[in-house]
């Protein structure tokens, strides 16, 4: 068994779908947003700190971006993950159904009249 | 191994140039006539130097209109000639559909307000009075078309793209556009502007090879010390602003019509407008002062759902 | 495939706990990006799918997302999302191998999966757990490292199977 040209192409292919969407990602103007469950809910990108669950999960806010740095879910990869600051970045946390996601306006119109 | 590499190497490289494939535009934005004018193109070397030719052909109209503008303002003796003429002929076609409401020496009241150079100031009403009796016997008048001639301008401009055989562009000055064509394979999206909110729109519609103006109350505007709003608009028979709307949007074959009859529809109550924008076949988007939103001549036919 | 079913047996029980050990082992190695593992687990799935056949395969994937999640707590939450990805994994895996068997070779065969693999986690999480079309915004970065790993573990699959006694005779299965 070799690996062959069609290994190549399938791999390379596949590698190209996701960089087609990275290198698409939007700029513009940044929205966080609290995803929890079912609900979405815009935070102000601002300093301060967001307390859920009765103080077991600490979110901290700035102007940039934000992240969790308390959270009570098994493994912690939310708090490892770090900061959320780019469009279209995620932190999630699965157990908890906790996420803070940075959204970013694409421009919907080529022109505005006024 | 190696060959297995450049392969990976190619194929990387062919799939990335096909992801490149659609086409690109590029917006090139430019201060003229006051207001900033952005012009959107396919991304090609021809249309940056385009760009540069379309700027020149607005810089000169400009020139042209402010300089014969302001000699008509400073000069008792005044004659249009060429373009002048064309846009005080267009100007009379405005000030006979509002019955006079519009009118190119409003201008006169206007400037007793401070707009343009300012300082800002309520005239009294005796002045006021004195001022519309004077547009009315056309004496000691001062004369502004701003209310049309950048809608002028962009027609031209418009035309020199056309020229040059241009398939797909938006031309939009400060709210003024024309949409050539359609942006890849889908109309040219435009919204209106909430006069309120920033981040808010009116009507979000979709246009091919027409024109679109609006004339707010929020764009150049002062408040009194009583709180009350002063905008650029003046109804020459009143020398007060009218009070019908706070936005008028309107869609037509020349951003000239459209610019004009913006600003003409702006002075006019709606039963009237619904008159004659029938009449005109120009559909008009209407925004008052009690948050209701008003679409006239088949305004709906342009919103994507 | 000629072998008796006792060695069929054999094979997928021997499978199935390597699978299983090395989707608890690999539980410890920690990688740079939080939450992410190499999925060496698919190893023993692959091989199952080159050496025996699809029902084994499907025997092994279903061990391993049951017990995996059990061995390593969090119970609930990893087999749901676990146990569709990693069966919808070993199928679309099985569809390429039957498909394209004389032109590939397992390292294609590992980034199909886990290209499958990560897409299907993520629409069970968004069904699931944070139903928000925001969290596909990760995707295409989960992706892109799934496709990757996917291939290391088909390269290491391709490796085990060259060395494998009567290996040659084993990869009938899917020959059409």
């Amino acid at each position: 068994m070799k690996i062959t040209k069609f290994d190549i192409i399938v791999i390379c292919l596949l590698i190209i779908i996701p960089l087609f969407y990275i290198a698409h990602q939007p700029n513009g103007n940044k929205k966080l947003f609290l995803i929890s469950g079912n609900e979405k809910k815009e935070i102000q990108l601002k300093d301060q700190i967001i307390k859920l669950n009765n103080g077991d999960v600490v979110i901290e806010v700035t102007k940039d971006g934000a992240r969790f740095i308390e959270n009570n879910c098994p493994g912690n990869i939310c708090v490892k993950t770090g900061w959320a600051e780019r469009c279209g970045q995620t932190v999630a946390c699965v157990p908890n159904r906790l996420a803070l996601v940075i959204e970013c306006e694409k421009e919907a119109f080529d022109a505005v009249s006024r | 191994m190696s060959k297995l590499f450049s392969t990976a190497f190619y194929i990387i490289l062919a799939l990335s140039l096909v992801g490149c494939g659609e086409e690109k535009y590029q917006t090139e934005r430019f201060y003229n006539m006051g207001t900033f004018v952005s012009l959107t193109l396919p991304k090609t070397k021809k249309n940056k130097k385009l760009t540069i030719d379309v700027r020149g052909r607005i810089q000169e109209l400009e020139n042209i209109i402010k300089k014969a503008t302001d000699k008509a303002n400073e000069d008792k003796q005044f004659c249009f000639e060429g373009i002048m003429n064309d846009l005080h002929e267009t100007g009379i076609k405005y000030a006979e559909l509002t019955d006079e409401r519009f009118s190119i020496y409003a201008y006169t009241i206007a400037k007793e307000y401070g707009f343009h150079e300012g300082p800002y100031r309520v005239p009294s009403e005796t002045r006021i009075k004195q001022l519309t009796k004077n547009i009315n016997n056309l004496y000691d008048l001062q004369m502004d078309m701003g209310a049309y001639a950048k809608g002028y301008i962009v027609d031209k401009a418009t035309d020199l793209l056309k020229e040059k055989n241009v398939k797909s562009a938006m031309l939009n000055a400060g709210g003024d556009l024309y949409a050539l064509g359609k942006k890849g394979d889908r109309k040219w999206r435009v919204a209106i502007k909430h006069p309120d909110f920033h981040d808010k729109f009116l009507s979000i519609i979709d246009i091919e090879n027409i024109a679109l103006a609006t004339s707010g109350d929020y764009e150049r505007f002062f408040k009194t010390d009583e709180g009350e709003r002063i905008f650029h608009i003046f109804d020459s028979t009143t020398g007060k602003n009218p009070q019908y709307h706070r936005s008028v949007s309107v869609i037509a074959d020349t951003v000239e019509e459209a610019d004009g009859l913006a600003t003409s529809f702006f002075l006019m109550p709606i039963d009237e407008i619904a008159k004659k924008c029938l009449e005109l076949k120009t559909p008009v988007l209407l925004y008052n002062k009690d948050d209701e939103t008003t679409k006239l001549c088949g305004w709906e036919k342009f919103e994507n759902n | 495939m000629q072998s008796p079913d006792s060695k069929k047996l054999a094979l997928t029980g021997l499978f199935a706990a390597l699978t299983v050990s090395l989707g608890v082992f690999e539980t410890f190695i920690a990688l740079p990006v939080p939450g992410v593992r190499i999925g060496l687990s698919n190893v023993g799935i692959m091989l199952c799918l080159y050496i025996i056949d699809l029902p084994a395969a499907i025997y092994v994937a279903i061990a391993k997302s049951i017990l995996v999640p059990l061995l390593t707590g969090n119970l609930i939450v990893k087999m749901s999302i676990s146990l569709p990805a990693t069966l919808a994994a070993t199928l679309a895996m099985a569809l390429f191998i039957f498909i394209t068997i004389k032109h590939t070779s397992p390292l294609s065969a590992g980034s199909v999966g886990g290209f499958v693999h990560i897409i299907v986690q993520f629409f069970v999480v968004k069904n699931l757990y944070i139903k928000s079309d925001a969290i596909y915004n990760l995707l295409p970065y989960f992706t892109l490292f799934s496709v990757l790993t996917g291939a290391i573990t088909g390269y290491i699959t391709l490796l085990i199977l060259r060395n494998f006694p009567g290996v040659s005779k084993c990869t009938s299965t899917y020959k059409k």
